[in-house]
């Protein structure tokens, strides 16, 4: 038994992983979160290992999972300042449980890591060097879901995936361009607030509307509030709208221009990232919701024809977690996964704890 | 980082048209610096862009040029800016009380 831990605030996810199920629950991340904790999860004795998922690894933490060492404290301490709200969630998590369990393994996944190896070209914000310097450029997010989609896309379609555009569909929808399972570029910047829009995040803006907004008499934690938790579709729609409402289709009455945009947009970062890779063998999509991504999926690949992007006509995503969406011969394949962050730590984690125990 | 960022924008935009005719380099560098051009169209082959290399490195920049090969499906131009000319036209027209500039060029 696995006990994993994703921090979402204000609340925290964590899950049970056991003999390949998911029992996953979220509780608000207050004085009774560890005793809720403790309660949900049964008997901590049948524990073999925690599992924490560090949303930002800042400047320091390169790898896409280690074991919990006192070095490993001490750089999950110095990332916080990278992502506060999330990363200062994470190190608290992290200390109580290694506290209350002390004997076992405790595991951390990092999922900036996977773009710690971003070139210079993509990862370089061009400002002053001493900014440069303090760690200011592109770190992406994400990692653990891009890196298992390459995986999943080797293994359907063999070995022909060299230049791979990765479309994560989300409450925080982001794109990788993957070259040999390496990542080359990636939507999300500094932190998750740039790039694609998400359901409460901003993405792409100019940056002096930070400086319109503190010189209308804002402080900079209401601006962060407000580009952060105030803004994207929840901002389009004027309430709020999940992923799932988004993809479920132009029916949904109202959201038109909130999915225009997300298509929209993904669409400019498939070309941008094609670009980059110098042309496309793999386009991946992996989502939680599958079923209601299908429609989505097929407008953004009916405007990618002329890659030639050619889905076969009854592609759907029934039964098992990886489909084949590309038509019979086509030159670009088209894949769907769907993506259980907790699937994938777990996974993750076992084979961490059998590589150290021979 | 210049032309990586330019080739990004290129890829973007060729996606949101859905696929590309024409691609017009315009203004200074656009029109006279053809290394900048050579580098942006590398490995753009995916959109159907074909550079002359040669065309590219001898066109002048006075006038407005091709530089595509000929299997290119995409036509490569090199258009110099006039603004002037431009602001003219529309100078006129708005005299003339013509709302359409074309009107008064023709």
């Amino acid at each position: 038994m696995l006990l994993l831990f994703d921090p979402d605030p204000p609340y925290l996810r964590w899950c049970v992983f056991e003999q390949g199920a998911v029992r996953s629950s979220r509780c608000a991340f207050g004085a009774e979160w560890l005793q809720t904790v403790k309660k949900g999860a049964g008997n901590l004795g049948r524990v073999k290992a925690v599992g924490y998922l560090l949303r930002h690894g800042g400047d320091r933490i390169k790898e896409p999972i280690l074991r919990v060492t006192p070095q490993t404290l001490s750089e999950v301490e110095d990332a916080v300042r990278f992502l506060p709200e999330f990363n200062d969630m994470t190190c608290k998590v992290l200390d109580r449980w290694t506290n209350e369990l002390p004997e076992i393994p405790h595991v951390l996944f990092c999922d900036t890591a996977f773009f710690s190896g971003l070139p210079d070209v993509a990862g370089t914000y061009a400002v002053p060097e001493e900014l440069r310097e303090k760690g200011v450029r592109r770190y992406g997010s994400y990692g653990l879901v891009h890196q298992w989609a390459w995986e999943k896309a080797r293994s359907l379609f063999g070995g022909n995936v060299g230049k791979m555009v990765s479309v994560y569909l989300g409450d925080h929808t982001n794109v990788a361009a993957l070259r040999d399972g390496k990542s080359l570029d990636t939507t999300i910047g500094f932190t998750p607030v740039e790039g694609i829009p998400s359901r409460t995040g901003c993405g792409d803006i100019d940056a002096t509307i930070v400086f319109e907004l503190h010189s209308s008499g804002m402080s900079f934690r209401e601006i962060n509030e407000l580009l952060s938790r105030k803004s994207g579709f929840k901002a389009l729609l004027g309430r709020r709208c999940s992923y799932s409402d988004l993809a479920a289709g132009p029916a949904t009455v109202g959201n038109a221009a909130a999915r225009d945009i997300l298509i929209y947009d993904v669409l400019k970062y498939i070309g941008a990232f094609t670009a980059v890779l110098g042309g496309l063998d793999t386009l991946a999509f992996a989502t939680r919701h599958p079923d209601e991504s299908m429609s989505l999926i097929g407008e953004i690949c009916g405007r990618l024809d002329f890659l030639p992007v050619k889905l076969h006509p009854h592609s759907s995503a029934a039964g098992g977690d990886a489909w084949n969406l590309s038509d019979n011969g086509a030159r670009i394949n088209v894949s769907l996964f769907k993506s259980d962050i907790w699937k994938i730590m777990a996974h993750l984690a076992e084979s961490l704890i059998e590589e150290k125990q021979p | 980082m210049y032309v990586y960022r330019l080739k990004k924008y290129v890829g973007s935009y060729v996606a949101v048209l859905g696929g590309l005719d024409v691609l017009v380099f315009t203004d200074d560098i656009g029109v006279h610096n053809w290394l900048v051009r050579e580098k942006v169209c590398e490995g753009m082959d995916w959109c159907g862009v074909r550079l002359d290399a040669e065309a590219n490195k001898r066109v002048s920049g006075d006038e407005i040029a091709r530089l595509d090969a000929p299997d290119s499906k995409v036509r490569v131009l090199i258009v110099p800016t006039e603004e002037e000319l431009v602001i003219c036209w529309e100078g006129i027209a708005l005299m003339k009380g013509k709302k359409d500039a074309a009107a008064v060029r023709s």
